[in-house]
């Protein structure tokens, strides 16, 4: 294999499967399904809609054994992602952003004209093909616009949490600057990082309770 | 007009998208501590745990038969080719042979395995033996990086 193929893999590396195995297990595993928590409650915030944190961590394993749904796979580089948890995380945000663009964006890709009334041509569709129509042209332009203002209202709601709480504020001026590890907040606010994981926690709780709202 | 709300709109997804992964963050954190987190979530950390490690065996599982299942197909296409290629050079001279075997060797991918033998030495069956290898190896190669 030339030079450039080797490390511009383009397929799945099956002999990645022994370090896959070893290095998963119950540590790691909870890490990144906390993590995936997180994923999943941001797909809620974002679109309403609930997944299972438990189906993210399993797609991306899926993945990372290259027996993900279609053929997909990802390979592992454990040179560039020597934490093999930091990976998964990764692998699950991605998963988490194409289904956020792809809800997104469908009306871009639709087949109907935004202002259109168009012929009911699923009229004679078997009931599972024409429910799946029906769900997956939901979204419409109008919906867009009350997409982008919920989107608007929800982090309103998000960053009032931070309301009579100074350090709190700051934190949230940071994450909408997109600094999210608690290390870089430490370097950007000058806190140290035991007082950015208690600013952490008090989020968490109160990030609880806008769940419950939404 | 409609570029700030895009732009608003991105600010927004920024926000949200750094929140998740800041509230997410376990760096420093003990495993205990991580547990505890899950058990606040309505998770039970080994319930969910033991669930995930027998759903990556069942991946390890079907990855192994996947890469099997290749082996035994990539065998297949080899002994296929074989058959192919068996027989047809019985009409060559041992030197006509020699000269269809100079334009594999040519070949970055093939040349290593046989530049190191001294060719001339060898029987005219057996070189026609390696030039139906040589045959069969160079069309796998093509197959293979058709594939990729």
């Amino acid at each position: 294999m030339p030079d450039h193929k080797k490390s511009e893999r383009i397929c799945y590396d099956p002999s990645a499967r022994a370090s896959l195995d070893a290095a998963i297990g119950p540590e790691i595993l909870q890490k990144v399904l906390l993590y995936a928590i997180y994923q999943s409650k941001k797909y809620f915030w974002m679109t309403n809609l609930a997944l299972d944190p438990h189906d993210l961590v399993q797609e991306a394993i899926a993945l990372t054994y290259g027996v993900g749904e279609n053929g997909g796979y990802r390979n592992w580089d454990p040179e560039k992602y020597p934490d093999f948890a930091i990976f998964l995380m990764t692998v699950i945000k991605s998963i988490v952003s194409h289904k956020i663009d792809h809800l997104r964006s469908f009306p871009e890709n639709s087949v109907e004209g935004h202002d259109e009334v168009n012929e009911d041509f699923t009229a004679s569709a078997e009931p599972a093909a024409k429910d799946k129509y029906a769900s997956l042209s939901r979204v419409t332009a109008e919906d867009r616009l009350i997409q982008a203002d919920s989107l608007s209202n929800l982090v309103q709601r998000l960053e009032s949490m931070a309301e009579g709480d100074e350090e709190m504020g700051i934190v949230v001026m940071c994450l909408q600057d997109g600094i999210s590890k608690p290390r870089e907040i430490s370097e950007q606010t000058g806190y140290d990082v035991d007082r950015v994981n208690n600013i952490l926690k008090r989020m968490r709780r109160k990030a609880r309770g806008i769940n419950l709202k939404s | 007009m409609q570029n700030d709300e895009k732009l608003k709109n991105e600010r927004n997804m920024l926000f949200i998208d750094s929140l998740a992964d800041f509230l997410a963050s376990t760096e420093s954190k003990s495993s205990e501590e991580v547990r505890e987190e899950l058990i606040v979530e309505g998770i039970d950390p080994d319930i969910s745990t033991n669930r995930l490690i027998e759903y990556a065996h069942k991946c390890s599982m079907d990855a192994k038969r996947k890469q099997l299942d290749h082996a035994a197909s990539m065998r297949n296409r080899v002994e296929t080719l074989n058959e192919k290629s068996a027989g047809r050079f019985t009409a060559l001279s041992k030197e006509e042979i020699m000269k269809k075997m100079k334009d594999y060797l040519a070949s970055p991918v093939l040349a290593p395995s046989f530049s190191y033998r001294d060719l001339n030495k060898k029987s005219r069956e057996d070189l026609e033996a390696i030039l139906e290898d040589l045959e069969a190896a160079q069309s796998m190669t093509s197959v293979d990086e058709g594939n990729e």
